[in-house]
């Protein structure tokens, strides 16, 4: 050997290893053997460099097929596909063999996919509101934010002038449109009449929310003052089968309106609900204080406005311009209170709720709950399939040994396993996918929705197929890695120890299912609560058998002796009139004046007109003070609690106040009443008595008769004095139940999911109780033998799963706590988490643990212990 | 003849295989022919020709010792079959009659 060439440097290593990967194994020795030769005899020839530089060259020639290409190997590769079957195979086998475990483990993953997917349906519903108009990112509707002595309270009503200020200076915004609160009109055409919602609304409304039209041109349909565009089943409805297009519609009985379009029906997933639209032109040239707004001040704020910003143009380009839209137009003091600001319509749905001006939440919060709530489900049936294929392995050990010891490996093994969890999630999903199909109509019912599976989009496939495959995972790769990792002499000599090493990791999971389970039954509770606290609240008046109902001015003539008529015959108990209904304020305002007023101080208050005999009709009682003494009592104002106490009023009866330049004095104080939201303290409120007809009628159904029999008395009376209309009514209650809709809904599906979710974690625990007394036959066989009962037995076996779910339940509660103490702060009026709940929980969740292990353990006490020990 | 399976290059290799004989392997050829043709010649090229020539049997090979040098990897050594000798030989005889057709002539406008 050369001395010299040891010191000589070697070619880089880097690229011997770059050409082992490269050049195919048979030929790879002689390959760099004469990389390496060559190498070094031309550093000995021709010097370092050069034989570097020429190394290059020598390392590319060798870039072609015929050293890439390998030789078919004289060991025949496995086939892929057949082995495919195989696994295939011995999984179905795997699954048919052991009844009882497939069971389970499909029982739990669908059940968890299936609730995954109504959530994961039930949002992309919820987030689809809207999306089908096109253009739908560059409309939005202008609320206001009113500064009210440092608070902001955000408003959805504007001024109509605005409208003007909106489209003339700012250049950005394309189109407005203005529109009326969008409540029920009366509709006739012959003797065909209906009460319902629709609106009146600008004329360029349908070039920028491009509902479909069915009939008619978007851009003038509305374009006559006395024109009206039906959706398709108000004209059928109305016109039965005959084509509605330029037919008359009497409106309100005032005026006849020509059908100038159709539109298609709106889909469920609209924000905006109507059933027709007026032009609000027709608004503005018949109704005198409208006609007025449009010249009049920035404070008359009855009105909506909708804007769509040019193409391209985005919202915080413009968003200063318009917020002091109103300063530079007036100087007026409601003007210099209110910021104006634009809601996208992509979050009128989901982000309902303001709070200092800003958009803080709303529905959205609840999809977001419930999005946790699906992958906590899913996560539980995923714990369930890695604990009992951990558990089992014992009969698999030999499986894994042998097929390591013909040569299989590791990465097989995995596959195999993971195809294995393929399979049963594959399965689990098609029952799921039946599961849903067969929930989904209680669900839509629930939730008031109209979703359908959507078999026909690539979307829905994908989602489905991205989120199989996640599963699948997630339940799967535990147990491969798991499984594959056993030593094949170790298991076929007998001597390994399986269990122990996967006990540990098990027993965390149990602990982590219990956890997710009893967090949501904790907080399942704790909503239910809240409801029932909300709803056990005393309201301060009384709904029961209160109706209301729409006034309109042929009502209103006729309201008089309507009132006589209904408290003459015995059907109604009490008759009255208001500007709003019972269970609702539909204005607010501002005092001028009031004793110890501070400088610049404004304040909020719900004003509500009232007749004679307001209080006595709603069943408000008053605290101080007296009534108003007739309807002509005009100079007098009654106030709430929460007015007195905003206003720190003392002794407040007879002091003087000032209302829109009225004077008025305070005749009486009203105990205050939940006219609002039941969740938040009663709004200060004013009552105002006027004479003139307002706008909604209020009676009471004397209680000697039924409810139907009532309705079907002044279905008779209504019609009698109000012919041109449709009688309709709302019954206070409903109203009043109605504000619980959402929390209602809450609380059904949180209780809902909550015990899918403990059922599921039973399925898994029940699985592993089944596999843990197999495992100690024979230890039970000796016990027994040796005297013990089968309660102890039963406690052997039970103690510990209900010292896991003890663990479970102490990781549980803390997170529980913070959590929900943190939803409830929302609420003004809430109820407080108890002790008592969480014992309840605490002790249910014992009681179901050991009700389900108790099943396994008491049969494997109760089995002959000569059976049991024969076999040794 | 079957002149279209051996192109020029395999020619030269295949011939250099002959002439280094029995201690033909690719560096070797590679700086024989070098040496012949003046020009730069990878063991890359050559050995894939010889892969070729193996598969058309014009050669046979077999694993021979390893040298500190190649860091101890065998080499590769090439003999020709009776069948490459028959090629070559064919080669060898088309060539000779066609220079020997050759009028002196034409030799001696090109020199």
């Amino acid at each position: 050997m050369n001395p010299n060439q040891s010191k000589t440097p070697k070619p880089p290593p880097g690229f011997d290893r770059l050409l082992t990967w490269l050049i195919a194994p048979h030929l790879r020795e002689e390959v760099l053997g004469d990389l390496h030769e060559r190498y070094y005899r031309r550093v000995q020839r021709l010097g370092l460099a050069k034989a570097q530089r020429l190394y290059w060259q020598e390392m590319l020639a060798y870039a072609r097929p015929a050293f890439i290409t390998r030789k078919p190997s004289p060991y025949s590769t496995p086939n892929y596909t057949d082995m495919l079957r195989n696994y295939l195979k011995i999984a179905f086998r795997n699954l048919t063999r052991q009844k009882g475990y497939s069971f389970i483990n499909i029982a739990g993953l669908s059940v968890g996919m299936a609730v995954a997917m109504l959530i994961g349906l039930w949002i992309h519903h919820e987030y689809s509101y809207d999306k089908f108009l096109p253009g739908y990112e560059q409309l939005y509707q202008v609320r206001r934010n009113y500064n009210s002595n440092g608070d902001t309270l955000t408003f959805t009503t504007t001024s109509l002038k605005l409208a003007d200020a909106l489209r003339y200076q700012i250049p950005e915004v394309e189109q407005v449109a203005e529109s009326d609160h969008m409540g029920a009109h009366g509709l006739k055409v012959g003797d065909k009449k209906i009460y319902v919602d629709g609106a009146q609304i600008g004329g360029d409304f349908l070039q920028m929310f491009q509902y479909p039209l069915i009939e008619g041109e978007a851009s003038r349909v509305l374009n006559d003052p006395y024109s009206i565009v039906l959706t398709e089943s108000t004209a059928k409805t109305l016109f039965g089968s005959e084509n509605p297009m330029g037919k008359i519609v009497r409106f309100d009985n005032k005026s006849d309106l020509k059908v100038t379009g159709i539109l298609k029906d709106l889909p469920t997933n609209s924000s905006l609900r109507f059933n027709y639209l007026v032009p609000f032109s027709y608004y503005e040239a018949t109704v005198n204080n409208v006609h007025m707004a449009r010249s009049g001040s920035f404070s008359n704020n009855a009105f909506q406005l909708f804007v769509k910003l040019k193409p391209g143009v985005s919202y915080a380009q413009v968003a200063d311009k318009i917020a002091l839209i109103e300063h530079t137009e007036r100087n007026s003091s409601n003007a210099m209170n209110s910021v104006v600001i634009l809601q996208p319509l992509q979050n009128w749905h989901l982000y309902s709720t303001y709070q200092n001006g800003k958009e803080t939440g709303g529905f959205i919060e609840y999809i977001q709950m419930f999005s946790v709530i699906g992958v906590l489900v899913v996560l539980i049936a995923c714990i369930n399939f890695v604990n009992l294929t951990t558990a089992r392995s014992v009969r698999r050990a030999k499986e894994v040994g042998i097929r390591k010891a013909v040569g299989s490996q590791r990465q097989q093994l995995i596959s195999q396993f993971l195809i294995e969890s393929f399979l049963l999630t594959f399965v689990a999903f098609l029952f799921s996918l039946l599961l849903v199909q067969l929930l989904l109509p209680a669900f839509n019912g629930l939730t008031d929705n109209q979703i359908v599976i959507p078999y026909a989009t690539t979307g829905f496939w994908m989602a489905v197929l991205g989120c199989l495959l996640i599963t699948a995972l997630l339940a799967g790769s535990l147990p491969a890695f798991y499984l594959s990792s056993f030593q094949p002499v170790k298991v076929l000599k007998g001597t390994m120890q399986v269990g122990k090493a996967a006990s540990f990791p098990r027993k965390v999971l149990v602990v982590a299912q219990f956890s997710c389970s009893i967090a949501l039954i904790l907080s399942a509770i704790v909503v239910f609560k809240q409801i029932q606290h909300a709803k056990n609240r005393p309201t301060g008046y009384n709904v029961n058998r209160l109706l209301t109902t729409n006034m309109n001015t042929e009502l209103g003539q006729n309201v008089t002796a309507l009132k006589d008529e209904l408290i003459k015959t015995g059907i109604a108990e009490q008759v009255s009139q208001s500007s709003s209904p019972a269970t609702d304020i539909w204005w607010h305002s501002d005092l001028d004046n009031w004793p110890g007023k501070n400088a610049g101080e404004t304040v909020e208050l719900g004003v509500i007109l009232v007749a004679n005999d307001y209080f006595k009709t709603v069943g408000m009682t008053l605290a101080e003070g007296r009534d108003f003494s007739s309807g002509n009592d005009t100079t007098s104002v009654i106030f709430n609690e929460a007015a007195i106490k905003r206003f720190r009023l003392q002794n407040p009866v007879g002091q003087l106040i000032t209302w829109q330049g009225r004077p008025l004095r305070i005749a009486g104080v009203a105990k205050d009443a939940l006219m609002q939201s039941p969740f938040t303290k009663a709004d200060p409120t004013m009552f105002l008595c006027t004479p003139v007809p307002l706008n909604v009628l209020l009676y009471r159904i004397a209680p000697r008769l039924t409810t139907q029999d009532a309705l079907a008395r002044m279905t008779a009376l209504f019609t009698k004095y109000n012919p041109s209309y449709a009688y309709s009514y709302q019954f206070a209650d409903e109203s009043y139940a109605a504000k619980f809709k959402l929390e209602s809904l809450i609380g059904k599906l949180a209780g809902i999911f909550a015990g899918l979710a403990i059922f599921i974690s039973c399925l898994g625990l029940f699985g592993l109780a089944s596999f843990m007394a197999e495992r100690r036959t024979k230890e039970i066989g000796v016990r027994k033998v040796l005297g013990a009962s089968i309660l102890n037995v039963w406690g052997l076996l039970s103690k510990e799963f209900v010292y896991l779910v003890g663990i479970a339940f102490l990781i549980a509660t803390p997170v529980a706590y913070y959590l929900l103490s943190n939803w409830l702060q929302k609420y003004e009026y809430r109820t407080e988490i108890s002790w008592w709940i969480f014992a309840l929980t605490g002790l249910g969740a014992v009681a179901i643990t050991l009700l389900t292990v108790s099943f396994q353990s008491v049969k494997a006490a109760l089995l002959d212990p000569v059976k049991s020990l024969k076999i040794e | 003849m079957r002149r279209s399976d051996l192109g020029e290059f395999e020619e030269v290799v295949l011939l250099a295989v002959a002439v280094l004989s029995p201690k033909s392997y690719s560096v070797v050829i590679a700086e024989e022919l070098e040496r012949e043709t003046g020009q730069t010649v990878s063991t890359g090229a050559v050995h894939a020709a010889l892969q070729r020539l193996e598969q058309k049997g014009y050669l046979t090979s077999h694993l021979g010792d390893a040298t500190a040098e190649r860091g101890g990897r065998r080499k590769r050594l090439f003999a020709v079959t009776a069948l490459g000798g028959r090629v070559l030989s064919d080669v060898h005889s088309v060539r000779n009659r066609l220079w020997e057709r050759i009028v002196p002539q034409t030799i001696l406008t090109w020199s």
